[in-house]
């Protein structure tokens, strides 16, 4: 279940792709970390930058009732190019168009709604990279 | 002060409808429908786009080319008659996902197809005023249509975002002027608790429409002394493909002045963006010094009207990201069913 | 390690609209109590395994309920991690018992997954993952592993053909299997054929989601041999975590809970894989079964795939692999799968199988895993002295 309090404490992370990173290592985690691995607890908000390559990807058919309306929908892990790697939803794309190591960017989209008479949810999907402007 | 455009950006969702798709659901004659409306496709949002994911997408676009701080922006307004919600503001939806903290004044503004236009008079003020350095006006919309209805072949999604400045070195366009005609007309409205509008035919032509325009056109040109001939560019609101060039045959506007910012016949009409995204789709291509008349429309009714012109900063900055072409060109078809599917998932949704 | 087995028992998987979870738990309590010939005053503490009872029967606090099954009043604690909630049921209790403080433990596991429609299932199961992150996203637990799928074909240049093997193997074995959910065998073009749930895995790639209880009884050495039940004994019983997220792992193509629970179990029965007569592994997706293979040690990285498709663990051939036809034949009721997985190979070290017995068969490996690797627990049993 997703709510809508959880939903504000991530906004952040979910609106605007925001990690943290440690103050000693500057190794970059998303969406948050309590210990680095170089054994710091020192870490700062950190936006990341909406760019990366496919890692792997699928398409989903069947869901959950927040997402059974919008079937089949493809997600993909992705590594940005900052490091951390991160799962999202894929925007505007038949699984035909992806492949593993597509360079793909960040665009805001709504990802589900509580009903019609609740919150909606915004997050962070990719695209293929645009290839020229 | 001089005030102007410091960075502007256009978003068209990626998906189009056919009108012969529309006719064909709806076993209408196609070539009537194109004597008459003259919009050949027109651009979609699916389930996961909405007023507000298209408005922080030109936003992103129009911060690409103004090149200035986020923080420095000290109001947003958003212009929209898709707003996702009846109450909860859209601008601030905006101004989080874009990343600005919370030292802003923001709200939404509506008055049909311009809304946007309005919000960017407000912004002009504000800057105009001294109250703030940096102000966004967005438009953005994804307008609804009931099934049937002939608005369907218009009724589109689209967005545009404006920044405005007053510094001379980042002023990629100047307002010159600007100035608006209200009134209280019945050509087009939608209740709080309706989904769709309604509209009264042909009513929405001469008395609504074209009056307004010509009036807020006569009123702009006589008031500073200037004649049709004396501008680059003309952009008129475009309910469909044919208001506009009828306007402009009226008014002794070329088809060369109104071709470059002419959309609609191949993205349809995104209510509260259409207007701007002619802007855009001219500013993409102008040269420095020229001169673009804007003058857009919103039902229940008014018009505002905007004399713009263009510096040597604007070439520099038009090809910096995604321009208006780029996007009525990037494009997927898709199915009359897909259309309607998608817009039922967007809306009702379960937990 | 010496924890003996004294009772095994597990109701038949399937779809049991007549049965709600409290008859199931009972009747594979039950059971196992006249399996061990005990009776209920004889035990003396109880793990309860089960993963979604709180969301689909709106029911927790299930160590008062297997307790109240039996009439008794000992400590009863319900155990949850996952699909791997069974076998880390088993772990507790084995500690329970090395600690000295119960001589004998009642180990169970329950769970009813067919009272709601899949949708809901589908939301449930999607609570093992890092659900901020993933189930935000619309990552149904199959769609996570489809990732991990795509993956592993890129990089080991499996064939989707290939991967099908895994269902049509372990469908064989579940069809020798009277316990089993599933008890028709499958073809290859079955797999390809059947609809896709995740590209690329299909329905028949999936483990289902099937009501079931299982229940084993555990015991020091001594009283085992007092009342002659000392025929089979657990030697290894081991634990590792690996991060919730998928996307925070350093490899998505292996499993390293898996690598060090196994390592870890292999040096406490002191034995090496190849000692290993049967496996009973987390096939929760055809996937799955390989990459467990793989980190098991049985197989090289990058050719269990293969080696499934050559038959190479079909029963009785060079290492059986779900005899008992895995979670996707025999089920995958999610509390009880773990638990299943060690009355199955009680069964086979005390030659009982029938059809479907594993010859010669002396030391047997249990494998269950909760989340995406995120919970692994593994097991060793064997009949020898």
């Amino acid at each position: 279940m997703i709510n809508p309090i959880q939903h504000w404490r991530l906004t952040k992370n979910r609106y605007q792709l925001e990690g943290t990173q440690c103050m000693s290592c500057s190794k970059i985690y998303y969406p948050n970390m309590f210990l680095c691995t170089c054994g710091s607890r020192d870490f700062s908000p950190k936006k990341l930058i909406g760019k990366g390559k496919i890692v792997s990807f699928t398409e989903v058919f069947t869901s959950s009732r927040a997402f059974e309306n919008m079937v089949p929908y493809c997600l993909a892990l992705i590594e940005l190019e900052q490091g951390p790697i991160i799962l999202t939803q894929m925007a505007d794309v038949h699984i035909q168009e992806l492949f593993i190591g597509q360079p793909v960017r960040a665009v805001f989209r709504r990802y589900c709604t509580d009903g019609p008479d609740g919150l909606i949810y915004y997050g962070i999907k990719f695209v293929p990279d645009f290839i020229n402007y | 002060m001089t005030v102007g455009i410091i960075g502007y950006g256009a978003y068209i969702p990626k998906y189009r409808l056919k009108a012969e798709e529309i006719a064909q659901a709806w076993s209408q004659d196609y070539a009537k429908i194109m004597a008459s409306l003259g919009v050949h496709e027109k651009a979609v949002a699916l389930y996961d786009e909405d007023s507000i994911t298209i408005a922080v997408q030109a936003t992103q676009h129009a911060l690409a080319r103004a090149n200035v701080a986020l923080d420095l922006l000290g109001a947003l307004y958003m212009g929209s008659e898709s707003h996702p919600y009846a109450v909860k503001p859209s601008a601030t939806i905006v101004g989080t996902a874009l990343g600005c903290s919370r030292n802003y004044l923001a709200a939404d503004m509506e008055f049909a197809c311009k809304g946007a236009t309005a919000a960017l008079q407000a912004a002009y003020g504000l800057i105009a005023s001294n109250m703030v350095s940096y102000a966004l006006a967005i438009g953005a919309d994804v307008a609804q249509a009931a099934p049937g209805d002939m608005l369907e072949y218009s009724a589109a999604a689209g967005g545009a975002a404006f920044i405005l400045g007053n510094q001379q070195d980042q002023i990629l366009a100047v307002i010159e002027k600007t100035l608006s005609i209200s009134s209280d007309t019945p050509d087009f409205w939608r209740r709080s608790l309706q989904q769709y509008p309604e509209h009264l035919g042909r009513f929405t032509g001469e008395p609504a429409y074209f009056a307004h325009i010509y009036q807020a056109t006569e009123k702009i040109l006589s008031e500073n002394s200037l004649r049709a001939q004396d501008f680059d560019f003309v952009v008129f609101h475009q309910p469909n493909g044919k208001f506009p060039v009828q306007a402009a045959k009226k008014l002794g506007f070329s088809s060369n002045q109104i071709e470059p910012g002419l959309l609609c016949p191949y993205i349809g009409n995104s209510y509260s963006a259409t207007a701007l995204l002619g802007l855009t789709a001219v500013l993409d291509q102008a040269e420095p010094n020229q001169k673009i008349l804007l003058i857009s429309y919103g039902s229940g009714s008014g018009s505002d009207a905007f004399i713009i012109t263009t510096t040597n900063l604007l070439k520099k900055r038009q090809d910096v990201t995604r321009t208006t072409r780029a996007y009525v060109n990037h494009k997927e078809y898709v199915s009359y069913l897909r259309y309607r599917q998608m817009y039922a998932s967007r809306e009702g949704g379960k937990p | 390690m010496n924890i003996a087995v004294i009772g095994a028992s597990c109701t038949p998987y399937g779809e049991w609209w007549d049965k709600s979870l409290r008859d199931l738990l009972a009747q594979a309590q039950l059971t196992a109590l006249d399996d061990a010939g005990l009776m209920p005053k004889d035990i003396q503490e109880i793990f309860v395994a089960n993963m979604c009872a709180g969301q689909l029967s709106t029911q927790v606090n299930l160590g008062a309920m297997a307790a109240d099954i039996l009439g008794i009043h000992v400590p009863s604690t319900r155990i949850e991690g996952a699909c791997a909630s069974g076998a880390l049921a088993v772990r507790a209790g084995i500690a329970a018992i090395e600690s000295g403080r119960a001589e004998v433990v009642m180990v169970s596991g329950v769970e009813k997954m067919t009272d709601v429609d899949h949708t809901r299932v589908t939301e449930s199961l999607m609570s093992a993952t890092d659900y901020e992150t993933e189930g935000f996203v619309g990552a149904t637990f199959p769609a996570l592993f489809a990732l991990v799928t795509r993956a592993y074909m890129h990089t080991y240049n499996l064939t989707r053909e290939q991967l099908a093997w895994v269902s049509v193997k372990n469908h064989k074995h579940g069809a020798l299997n009277p316990s089993a959910h599933f008890r028709k065998e499958i073809s290859v073009q079955d797999v390809l054929k059947s609809s896709m749930v995740a590209d690329p895995l299909t329905l028949l790639d999936c483990s289902p989601m099937s009501d079931g209880a299982a229940s084993i009884i555990l015991s020091t050495p001594d009283f085992a041999k007092k009342i002659n039940k000392h025929d089979v004994k657990i030697i290894a019983s081991t634990q590792a975590c690996d991060t919730l997220a998928l996307s925070h792992r350093e490899k998505i193509t292996q499993f390293y809970a898996t690598q060090y629970a196994g390592q870890q179990a292999y040096k406490q029965a002191g034995i090496t894989p190849r000692d290993v007569n049967l496996v009973e592994v987390h096939d929760a997706f055809s996937m799955a079964e390989i990459i467990a293979l793989e980190d098991l040690g049985f197989f090289d990285r990058g050719t269990a795939g293969h080696e499934i498709a050559q038959g190479k663990t079909n029963l009785n051939n060079t290492l059986t692999v779900n005899a008992s036809g895995g979670l996707k034949a025999k089920g995958h009721p999610i509390g009880a799968s773990g638990i299943g997985q060690i009355v199955e190979l009680v069964q086979q070290l005390r030659t009982q199988c029938g059809a479907r017995q594993v010859h010669n068969a002396k030391i047997g490996l249990a494998h269950s895993m909760g989340g995406l690797g995120a919970t692994v627990a593994v097991h060793i049993l064997t009949n020898k002295e």
